[in-house]
Protein backbone atom coordinates (compact mmCIF):
# COMPACT_ATOMS: atom_id res chain seq x y z
CA UNK A 1 0.00 0.00 0.00
CA UNK A 2 2.81 2.36 0.97
CA UNK A 3 4.60 1.40 -2.22
CA UNK A 4 1.50 2.26 -4.27
CA UNK A 5 1.28 5.68 -2.58
CA UNK A 6 4.89 6.63 -3.19
CA UNK A 7 4.73 5.92 -6.95
CA UNK A 8 2.63 8.94 -7.99
CA UNK A 9 4.89 11.24 -5.99
CA UNK A 10 7.97 9.78 -7.58
CA UNK A 11 6.49 10.19 -11.05
CA UNK A 12 5.32 13.72 -10.30
CA UNK A 13 8.72 14.69 -8.92
CA UNK A 14 10.41 13.22 -11.94
CA UNK A 15 8.10 15.17 -14.23
CA UNK A 16 8.80 18.42 -12.38
CA UNK A 17 12.56 17.81 -12.51
CA UNK A 18 12.27 17.03 -16.22
CA UNK A 19 10.41 20.29 -16.89
CA UNK A 20 12.80 22.29 -14.71
CA UNK A 21 15.94 20.95 -16.40
CA UNK A 22 14.23 21.30 -19.77
CA UNK A 23 13.43 24.97 -19.14
CA UNK A 24 17.01 25.63 -17.98
CA UNK A 25 18.36 23.98 -21.13
CA UNK A 26 15.98 26.00 -23.30
CA UNK A 27 17.24 29.26 -21.78
CA UNK A 28 20.84 28.04 -22.17
CA UNK A 29 20.14 27.27 -25.84
CA UNK A 30 18.82 30.80 -26.36
CA UNK A 31 21.75 32.33 -24.50
CA UNK A 32 24.21 30.27 -26.55
CA UNK A 33 22.58 31.40 -29.79
CA UNK A 34 22.54 35.04 -28.76
CA UNK A 35 26.14 35.11 -27.54
CA UNK A 36 27.37 33.15 -30.56
CA UNK A 37 25.76 35.72 -32.79
CA UNK A 38 28.08 38.45 -31.61
CA UNK A 39 31.21 36.55 -32.48
CA UNK A 40 30.06 35.64 -35.95
CA UNK A 41 28.92 37.86 -38.77
CA UNK A 42 26.61 40.70 -37.78
CA UNK A 43 23.13 39.26 -37.69
CA UNK A 44 20.45 41.82 -37.40
CA UNK A 45 17.54 42.55 -39.60
CA UNK A 46 17.41 45.24 -42.15
CA UNK A 47 14.53 45.40 -44.55
CA UNK A 48 16.85 46.98 -47.05
CA UNK A 49 20.45 47.91 -46.80
CA UNK A 50 20.70 51.25 -45.14
CA UNK A 51 23.20 53.63 -46.58
CA UNK A 52 24.19 56.48 -44.35
CA UNK A 53 23.21 59.56 -46.33
CA UNK A 54 25.84 61.60 -44.50
CA UNK A 55 28.39 59.26 -45.99
CA UNK A 56 27.56 60.00 -49.60
CA UNK A 57 31.22 60.31 -50.18
CA UNK A 58 32.58 58.40 -47.29
CA UNK A 59 36.13 58.07 -46.24
CA UNK A 60 37.33 54.95 -44.56
CA UNK A 61 39.29 55.19 -41.35
CA UNK A 62 42.46 54.55 -43.35
CA UNK A 63 41.75 57.36 -45.82
CA UNK A 64 40.58 59.74 -43.14
CA UNK A 65 44.18 60.25 -42.01
CA UNK A 66 45.04 61.72 -45.42
CA UNK A 67 41.87 63.79 -45.50
CA UNK A 68 42.70 65.61 -42.30
CA UNK A 69 46.36 66.12 -43.17
CA UNK A 70 45.98 67.53 -46.66
CA UNK A 71 43.49 69.75 -48.34
CA UNK A 72 43.15 70.29 -52.04
CA UNK A 73 45.39 69.19 -54.85
CA UNK A 74 49.15 69.28 -54.22
CA UNK A 75 50.83 72.17 -55.99
CA UNK A 76 54.50 72.93 -56.71
CA UNK A 77 56.31 74.44 -53.81
CA UNK A 78 59.71 75.83 -53.01
CA UNK A 79 59.83 73.85 -49.78
CA UNK A 80 58.72 70.38 -50.69
CA UNK A 81 60.60 68.72 -47.85
CA UNK A 82 58.78 70.69 -45.21
CA UNK A 83 55.32 69.83 -46.41
CA UNK A 84 55.88 66.45 -47.95
CA UNK A 85 55.43 67.81 -51.47
CA UNK A 86 52.20 69.57 -50.63
CA UNK A 87 51.98 73.33 -50.87
CA UNK A 88 48.86 73.43 -48.73
CA UNK A 89 49.04 74.17 -45.00
CA UNK A 90 49.23 71.15 -42.77
CA UNK A 91 46.08 70.73 -40.69
CA UNK A 92 46.96 69.37 -37.26
CA UNK B 1 -37.61 19.02 -5.97
CA UNK B 2 -34.60 20.07 -3.93
CA UNK B 3 -32.38 17.84 -6.08
CA UNK B 4 -33.70 19.59 -9.17
CA UNK B 5 -32.89 23.00 -7.66
CA UNK B 6 -29.43 21.78 -6.70
CA UNK B 7 -28.84 20.48 -10.22
CA UNK B 8 -29.99 23.79 -11.68
CA UNK B 9 -27.67 25.68 -9.34
CA UNK B 10 -24.74 23.44 -10.29
CA UNK B 11 -25.48 23.96 -13.99
CA UNK B 12 -25.62 27.72 -13.44
CA UNK B 13 -22.33 27.66 -11.51
CA UNK B 14 -20.71 25.60 -14.26
CA UNK B 15 -21.97 27.97 -16.92
CA UNK B 16 -20.68 30.98 -14.93
CA UNK B 17 -17.27 29.38 -14.40
CA UNK B 18 -17.11 28.45 -18.11
CA UNK B 19 -17.93 32.02 -19.06
CA UNK B 20 -15.27 33.31 -16.67
CA UNK B 21 -12.77 30.86 -18.10
CA UNK B 22 -13.58 31.97 -21.65
CA UNK B 23 -13.34 35.65 -20.69
CA UNK B 24 -9.94 35.06 -19.06
CA UNK B 25 -8.78 33.06 -22.07
CA UNK B 26 -9.70 35.93 -24.38
CA UNK B 27 -7.94 38.46 -22.17
CA UNK B 28 -4.80 36.34 -22.31
CA UNK B 29 -5.14 36.00 -26.08
CA UNK B 30 -5.44 39.76 -26.51
CA UNK B 31 -2.44 40.30 -24.24
CA UNK B 32 -0.46 37.75 -26.27
CA UNK B 33 -1.38 39.54 -29.50
CA UNK B 34 -0.24 42.85 -27.96
CA UNK B 35 3.08 41.39 -26.78
CA UNK B 36 3.73 39.75 -30.15
CA UNK B 37 2.80 42.97 -31.99
CA UNK B 38 5.11 44.93 -29.67
CA UNK B 39 8.00 42.56 -30.42
CA UNK B 40 7.27 42.83 -34.14
CA UNK B 41 7.30 46.64 -34.02
CA UNK B 42 10.45 46.68 -31.87
CA UNK B 43 12.23 44.44 -34.38
CA UNK B 44 11.06 46.57 -37.26
CA UNK B 45 12.02 49.91 -35.68
CA UNK B 46 15.44 48.69 -34.63
CA UNK B 47 16.18 47.50 -38.11
CA UNK B 48 19.12 48.98 -39.86
CA UNK B 49 22.84 49.09 -40.08
CA UNK B 50 25.37 50.67 -42.35
CA UNK B 51 27.29 48.43 -44.70
CA UNK B 52 29.72 51.15 -45.74
CA UNK B 53 32.11 50.31 -42.92
CA UNK B 54 32.37 46.72 -44.20
CA UNK B 55 33.21 47.57 -47.81
CA UNK B 56 36.99 47.71 -47.35
CA UNK B 57 36.77 44.07 -46.20
CA UNK B 58 35.58 43.00 -49.66
CA UNK B 59 37.58 45.53 -51.68
CA UNK B 60 41.22 45.31 -50.58
CA UNK B 61 43.12 48.47 -51.39
CA UNK B 62 40.11 50.77 -51.33
CA UNK B 63 40.66 53.75 -49.10
CA UNK B 64 37.77 55.84 -50.26
CA UNK B 65 34.23 54.73 -50.95
CA UNK B 66 31.73 56.45 -53.19
CA UNK B 67 28.16 55.50 -53.83
CA UNK B 68 27.30 54.86 -57.48
CA UNK B 69 23.57 54.31 -57.70
CA UNK B 70 22.84 51.17 -55.72
CA UNK B 71 26.44 50.02 -55.58
CA UNK B 72 29.69 51.39 -54.20
CA UNK B 73 32.93 52.18 -55.92
CA UNK B 74 36.12 51.55 -53.98
CA UNK B 75 38.84 54.03 -54.83
CA UNK B 76 42.48 54.17 -53.94
CA UNK B 77 42.64 57.68 -52.47
CA UNK B 78 46.32 58.06 -53.23
CA UNK B 79 46.16 57.54 -57.01
CA UNK B 80 42.43 57.98 -57.58
CA UNK B 81 42.07 54.61 -59.33
CA UNK B 82 38.98 52.49 -58.92
CA UNK B 83 40.03 49.26 -57.27
CA UNK B 84 36.60 47.68 -57.58
CA UNK B 85 32.88 47.79 -56.95
CA UNK B 86 30.91 46.51 -53.99
CA UNK B 87 27.24 45.67 -53.91
CA UNK B 88 24.73 44.05 -51.66
CA UNK B 89 22.47 41.11 -52.42
CA UNK B 90 19.62 39.44 -50.62
CA UNK B 91 17.92 36.06 -50.96
CA UNK B 92 15.82 33.83 -48.70
CA UNK B 93 17.65 31.43 -46.41
CA UNK B 94 16.19 28.85 -44.03
CA UNK B 95 14.65 31.31 -41.58
CA UNK B 96 14.74 34.62 -43.38
CA UNK B 97 16.71 36.62 -45.88
CA UNK B 98 20.45 36.26 -46.05
CA UNK B 99 22.26 39.43 -47.02
CA UNK B 100 25.75 39.60 -48.41
CA UNK B 101 28.20 42.23 -49.48
CA UNK B 102 30.29 41.35 -52.51
CA UNK B 103 33.36 43.05 -53.90
CA UNK B 104 34.38 42.76 -57.57
CA UNK B 105 37.46 44.26 -59.24
CA UNK B 106 37.20 46.14 -62.57
CA UNK B 107 38.26 42.95 -64.41
CA UNK B 108 35.17 41.19 -63.07
CA UNK B 109 36.87 38.95 -60.48
CA UNK B 110 35.34 38.56 -57.06
CA UNK B 111 37.59 40.05 -54.39
CA UNK B 112 35.50 39.39 -51.31
CA UNK B 113 32.20 38.07 -49.98
CA UNK B 114 30.96 39.09 -46.56
CA UNK B 115 27.78 37.76 -44.99
CA UNK B 116 26.23 40.86 -43.53
CA UNK B 117 23.06 39.42 -42.03
CA UNK B 118 21.35 36.07 -41.66
CA UNK B 119 18.54 34.74 -39.50
CA UNK B 120 19.08 31.00 -39.74
CA UNK B 121 19.58 28.61 -36.86
CA UNK B 122 23.14 29.10 -35.58
CA UNK B 123 23.84 25.37 -35.90
CA UNK B 124 22.92 25.36 -39.56
CA UNK B 125 24.61 28.58 -40.46
CA UNK B 126 27.81 27.67 -38.68
CA UNK B 127 28.17 24.85 -41.23
CA UNK B 128 28.08 27.36 -44.10
CA UNK B 129 30.82 29.41 -42.46
CA UNK B 130 32.88 26.41 -41.36
CA UNK B 131 32.79 24.94 -44.87
CA UNK B 132 34.17 28.28 -46.07
CA UNK B 133 31.48 28.94 -48.66
CA UNK B 134 32.18 32.73 -48.84
CA UNK B 135 35.89 32.02 -49.48
CA UNK B 136 35.06 29.75 -52.42
CA UNK B 137 34.07 32.83 -54.40
CA UNK B 138 37.45 34.55 -54.15
CA UNK B 139 39.10 34.93 -57.56
CA UNK B 140 36.05 33.63 -59.48
CA UNK B 141 34.73 35.64 -62.38
CA UNK B 142 31.25 37.17 -62.32
CA UNK B 143 30.55 35.31 -65.56
CA UNK B 144 31.16 31.90 -63.93
CA UNK B 145 28.06 29.76 -63.23
CA UNK B 146 28.64 30.04 -59.43
CA UNK B 147 26.21 27.22 -58.68
CA UNK B 148 26.32 24.96 -55.65
CA UNK B 149 27.23 21.42 -56.57
CA UNK B 150 28.55 22.68 -59.90
CA UNK B 151 31.54 25.00 -59.62
CA UNK B 152 30.97 25.57 -55.89
CA UNK B 153 31.05 22.87 -53.20
CA UNK B 154 27.62 22.24 -51.68
CA UNK B 155 27.22 22.37 -47.90
CA UNK B 156 25.53 19.18 -46.77
CA UNK B 157 23.30 19.61 -43.74
CA UNK B 158 22.62 23.27 -44.46
CA UNK B 159 21.40 23.17 -48.05
CA UNK B 160 18.81 25.95 -47.72
CA UNK B 161 21.20 28.30 -45.93
CA UNK B 162 23.94 27.65 -48.51
CA UNK B 163 21.46 28.22 -51.36
CA UNK B 164 20.47 31.46 -49.68
CA UNK B 165 24.10 32.60 -49.61
CA UNK B 166 24.67 31.54 -53.23
CA UNK B 167 21.55 33.34 -54.46
CA UNK B 168 22.40 36.47 -52.45
CA UNK B 169 25.87 36.55 -53.99
CA UNK B 170 24.33 36.08 -57.45
CA UNK B 171 21.95 38.98 -56.87
CA UNK B 172 24.78 41.23 -55.70
CA UNK B 173 26.97 40.28 -58.65
CA UNK B 174 24.11 40.93 -61.06
CA UNK B 175 23.81 44.48 -59.77
CA UNK B 176 27.57 45.13 -59.83
CA UNK B 177 27.84 43.74 -63.37
CA UNK B 178 25.09 45.96 -64.65
CA UNK B 179 25.85 49.17 -62.74
CA UNK B 180 29.60 49.01 -62.17
CA UNK B 181 31.09 46.90 -64.95
CA UNK B 182 28.46 47.92 -67.51
CA UNK B 183 28.19 44.27 -68.55
CA UNK B 184 24.76 43.00 -67.47
CA UNK B 185 24.43 39.25 -66.93
CA UNK B 186 21.70 37.32 -68.75
CA UNK B 187 18.58 36.60 -66.65
CA UNK B 188 18.61 33.33 -64.76
CA UNK B 189 15.93 30.69 -65.23
CA UNK B 190 14.24 29.57 -62.03
CA UNK B 191 12.68 26.11 -62.03
CA UNK B 192 9.99 24.97 -59.65
CA UNK B 193 11.38 22.40 -57.27
CA UNK B 194 8.81 19.65 -56.79
CA UNK B 195 10.23 16.31 -55.83
CA UNK B 196 10.12 13.45 -53.39
CA UNK B 197 9.97 15.56 -50.19
CA UNK B 198 6.86 17.36 -51.43
CA UNK B 199 5.22 14.14 -52.66
CA UNK B 200 5.99 12.37 -49.34
CA UNK B 201 4.51 15.26 -47.39
CA UNK B 202 1.32 15.26 -49.44
CA UNK B 203 0.99 11.49 -48.97
CA UNK B 204 1.44 11.84 -45.21
CA UNK B 205 -1.17 14.61 -45.10
CA UNK B 206 -3.63 12.51 -47.05
CA UNK B 207 -3.06 9.43 -44.88
CA UNK B 208 -3.30 11.53 -41.70
CA UNK B 209 -6.42 13.40 -42.79
CA UNK B 210 -8.39 10.32 -43.79
CA UNK B 211 -6.83 8.15 -41.10
CA UNK B 212 -8.09 10.29 -38.23
CA UNK B 213 -11.63 10.08 -39.58
CA UNK B 214 -11.65 6.27 -39.52
CA UNK B 215 -14.05 4.63 -37.09
CA UNK B 216 -12.33 1.28 -36.97
CA UNK B 217 -9.89 1.84 -34.13
CA UNK B 218 -7.63 -1.03 -35.14
CA UNK B 219 -7.14 0.35 -38.64
CA UNK B 220 -6.85 3.86 -37.29
CA UNK B 221 -4.06 2.71 -34.98
CA UNK B 222 -2.26 0.87 -37.78
CA UNK B 223 -2.46 3.80 -40.18
CA UNK B 224 -1.33 6.16 -37.44
CA UNK B 225 1.75 4.06 -36.73
CA UNK B 226 2.39 3.91 -40.47
CA UNK B 227 2.31 7.69 -40.84
CA UNK B 228 4.36 8.14 -37.67
CA UNK B 229 7.11 5.83 -38.90
CA UNK B 230 6.87 7.45 -42.35
CA UNK B 231 7.22 10.90 -40.80
CA UNK B 232 10.13 9.76 -38.62
CA UNK B 233 12.04 8.37 -41.59
CA UNK B 234 11.09 10.81 -44.37
CA UNK B 235 10.52 14.18 -42.64
CA UNK B 236 12.99 13.34 -39.89
CA UNK B 237 16.00 11.30 -40.90
CA UNK B 238 15.96 11.60 -44.71
CA UNK B 239 15.02 15.24 -45.31
CA UNK B 240 15.36 16.72 -41.79
CA UNK B 241 12.55 19.15 -42.45
CA UNK B 242 10.12 19.02 -39.53
CA UNK B 243 7.75 21.81 -38.55
CA UNK B 244 9.49 24.15 -36.11
CA UNK B 245 8.80 27.41 -34.29
CA UNK B 246 11.30 29.00 -36.72
CA UNK B 247 8.73 28.54 -39.51
CA UNK B 248 6.01 30.22 -37.45
CA UNK B 249 8.27 33.21 -36.71
CA UNK B 250 9.40 33.42 -40.34
CA UNK B 251 5.75 33.51 -41.33
CA UNK B 252 5.05 36.36 -38.87
CA UNK B 253 8.09 38.40 -39.86
CA UNK B 254 7.29 38.05 -43.55
CA UNK B 255 10.49 36.14 -44.25
CA UNK B 256 8.84 33.81 -46.69
CA UNK B 257 11.26 31.74 -48.75
CA UNK B 258 11.28 31.67 -52.53
CA UNK B 259 8.43 29.32 -53.43
CA UNK B 260 10.24 27.99 -56.49
CA UNK B 261 12.85 26.35 -54.31
CA UNK B 262 10.84 25.90 -51.12
CA UNK B 263 7.46 24.53 -52.07
CA UNK B 264 7.84 22.06 -49.19
CA UNK B 265 7.86 24.96 -46.69
CA UNK B 266 4.59 26.29 -48.09
CA UNK B 267 2.96 22.86 -48.19
CA UNK B 268 3.95 22.06 -44.62
CA UNK B 269 3.01 25.34 -42.99
CA UNK B 270 0.05 25.99 -45.30
CA UNK B 271 -1.36 22.51 -44.77
CA UNK B 272 -1.09 22.72 -40.99
CA UNK B 273 -2.68 26.18 -40.87
CA UNK B 274 -5.42 25.18 -43.29
CA UNK B 275 -6.47 22.01 -41.49
CA UNK B 276 -6.16 23.59 -38.03
CA UNK B 277 -8.29 26.55 -39.10
CA UNK B 278 -10.90 24.62 -41.05
CA UNK B 279 -11.17 21.48 -38.99
CA UNK B 280 -9.85 22.61 -35.56
CA UNK B 281 -7.68 19.48 -35.73
CA UNK B 282 -3.93 19.36 -35.60
CA UNK B 283 -2.99 16.98 -38.40
CA UNK B 284 0.74 17.11 -37.82
CA UNK B 285 1.58 16.39 -34.17
CA UNK B 286 -0.24 13.16 -33.54
CA UNK B 287 -0.03 11.77 -37.07
CA UNK B 288 3.37 12.41 -38.54
CA UNK B 289 5.55 14.67 -36.41
CA UNK B 290 8.92 12.91 -36.60
CA UNK B 291 10.04 13.96 -33.12
CA UNK B 292 6.71 12.88 -31.65
CA UNK B 293 7.14 9.56 -33.46
CA UNK B 294 10.62 9.19 -31.98
CA UNK B 295 9.30 9.74 -28.45
CA UNK B 296 6.47 7.28 -29.04
CA UNK B 297 8.89 4.65 -30.35
CA UNK B 298 11.10 5.08 -27.27
CA UNK B 299 8.05 5.01 -25.02
CA UNK B 300 6.77 1.83 -26.71
CA UNK B 301 9.85 0.02 -25.38
CA UNK B 302 8.69 0.48 -21.80
CA UNK B 303 4.96 1.00 -22.36
CA UNK B 304 5.14 4.67 -21.28
CA UNK B 305 1.73 6.19 -20.66
CA UNK B 306 0.46 9.78 -20.63
CA UNK B 307 0.95 11.49 -17.29
CA UNK B 308 -0.26 14.88 -16.15
CA UNK B 309 -0.76 15.50 -12.41
CA UNK B 310 -3.99 17.46 -12.01
CA UNK B 311 -2.65 19.83 -9.32
CA UNK B 312 0.25 20.86 -11.57
CA UNK B 313 -1.60 20.80 -14.86
CA UNK B 314 -2.25 24.55 -15.16
CA UNK B 315 1.26 25.56 -14.08
CA UNK B 316 2.86 23.16 -16.55
CA UNK B 317 0.55 24.37 -19.31
CA UNK B 318 1.52 28.00 -18.67
CA UNK B 319 5.23 27.16 -18.53
CA UNK B 320 4.91 25.62 -21.99
CA UNK B 321 2.94 28.59 -23.29
CA UNK B 322 5.44 30.99 -21.70
CA UNK B 323 8.33 29.27 -23.49
CA UNK B 324 6.49 29.51 -26.81
CA UNK B 325 5.74 33.19 -26.27
CA UNK B 326 9.35 33.99 -25.30
CA UNK B 327 10.58 32.14 -28.39
CA UNK B 328 8.24 34.15 -30.65
CA UNK B 329 9.16 37.43 -28.94
CA UNK B 330 12.92 36.75 -29.28
CA UNK B 331 12.54 35.80 -32.92
CA UNK B 332 10.45 38.85 -33.78
CA UNK B 333 12.30 41.41 -31.68
CA UNK B 334 15.71 40.37 -33.02
CA UNK B 335 14.31 39.56 -36.46
CA UNK B 336 16.08 36.23 -36.21
CA UNK B 337 13.61 33.35 -36.41
CA UNK B 338 16.40 30.77 -36.33
CA UNK B 339 17.76 31.85 -32.97
CA UNK B 340 14.44 31.35 -31.17
CA UNK B 341 14.15 27.68 -31.98
CA UNK B 342 15.10 25.32 -29.17
CA UNK B 343 13.61 22.07 -30.38
CA UNK B 344 16.30 19.35 -30.50
CA UNK B 345 15.15 18.18 -33.94
CA UNK B 346 18.37 18.78 -35.86
CA UNK B 347 20.38 17.14 -33.07
CA UNK B 348 18.41 13.91 -33.47
CA UNK B 349 17.87 13.81 -37.21
CA UNK B 350 21.11 15.35 -38.38
CA UNK B 351 23.30 14.19 -35.46
CA UNK B 352 24.44 17.75 -35.06
CA UNK B 353 24.23 20.12 -32.14
CA UNK B 354 25.99 21.79 -29.28
CA UNK B 355 26.58 20.18 -25.90
CA UNK B 356 23.43 21.80 -24.54
CA UNK B 357 21.35 20.46 -27.42
CA UNK B 358 22.71 16.94 -26.94
CA UNK B 359 21.97 17.16 -23.22
CA UNK B 360 18.43 18.26 -24.05
CA UNK B 361 17.95 15.36 -26.46
CA UNK B 362 19.24 12.87 -23.90
CA UNK B 363 16.90 14.30 -21.26
CA UNK B 364 13.89 13.98 -23.57
CA UNK B 365 14.89 10.46 -24.64
CA UNK B 366 15.23 9.33 -21.03
CA UNK B 367 11.94 10.95 -20.06
CA UNK B 368 10.23 9.28 -23.04
CA UNK B 369 11.00 5.92 -21.46
CA UNK B 370 8.90 6.90 -18.45
CA UNK B 371 6.06 8.94 -19.91
CA UNK B 372 4.24 9.48 -23.17
CA UNK B 373 5.70 12.24 -25.38
CA UNK B 374 7.21 14.38 -22.60
CA UNK B 375 8.60 17.02 -24.96
CA UNK B 376 5.33 17.42 -26.88
CA UNK B 377 3.24 17.62 -23.72
CA UNK B 378 5.40 19.93 -21.61
CA UNK B 379 8.02 21.80 -23.63
CA UNK B 380 7.22 21.93 -27.35
CA UNK B 381 6.49 25.52 -28.45
CA UNK B 382 4.22 24.37 -31.27
CA UNK B 383 1.43 22.96 -29.13
CA UNK B 384 0.57 26.43 -27.71
CA UNK B 385 0.62 27.76 -31.29
CA UNK B 386 -2.03 25.23 -32.32
CA UNK B 387 -4.04 26.03 -29.18
CA UNK B 388 -3.89 29.71 -30.03
CA UNK B 389 -5.03 29.13 -33.62
CA UNK B 390 -7.84 26.82 -32.52
CA UNK B 391 -9.02 29.25 -29.77
CA UNK B 392 -8.88 32.20 -32.19
CA UNK B 393 -10.85 30.20 -34.73
CA UNK B 394 -13.54 29.36 -32.17
CA UNK B 395 -13.70 32.95 -31.00
CA UNK B 396 -14.03 34.32 -34.53
CA UNK B 397 -16.70 31.74 -35.35
CA UNK B 398 -18.65 32.63 -32.23
CA UNK B 399 -18.48 36.36 -32.96
CA UNK B 400 -19.52 35.72 -36.56
CA UNK B 401 -22.48 33.54 -35.51
CA UNK B 402 -23.62 36.14 -32.99
CA UNK B 403 -23.37 38.87 -35.59
CA UNK B 404 -25.12 36.70 -38.18
CA UNK B 405 -28.01 35.81 -35.85
CA UNK B 406 -28.46 39.47 -34.87
CA UNK B 407 -28.59 40.42 -38.50
CA UNK B 408 -31.15 37.67 -39.17
CA UNK B 409 -33.36 38.92 -36.29
CA UNK B 410 -33.18 42.47 -37.62
CA UNK B 411 -34.31 41.27 -41.05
Amino acid sequence: MAQQKSDPNLKRNFLLIFVLIGVILVFMTWAEGLIGEETGTPSYYRGTFVVDQAAYITLTAEAEIFATQYAGTPAPTHFPDLQGGNDQPIVP
Amino acid sequence: MSSQIAAKQTAQELSTSRKLHLARQRQVMLLTILVVAGAWIFGHVNAGTNVVSLITQVLPGATRIETRGKIFAGINAQNGEIVGYAGTGQAPGYAGPIEVLVGVNPQGDITGVKIVAERDSPGFFRLVENEGLPDQYLGRSVSDPLRLGDDLDAVSGATTSAEGVANSVKNAIRQIASEGLAAPLPPEKRDLKFGLPEVSLLLLYTAGYFGHKLRNSQWKRRIRWGTLIGGLLVIGFIYTAPFTITMVISLLTGYWPDWHNNLYWYLLIGGILFVTTMDAKNPYCSWFCPFGAFQECVGALTGARPYRPREWSDILLWIQRGLALIAVVIGLALRRPGIASYEPFATLFDFRGTGIQWAFLLLVTFASLLMYRPFCNYLCPLDPVYDFIAASRNWIRKVYRKWHSRKAIQI
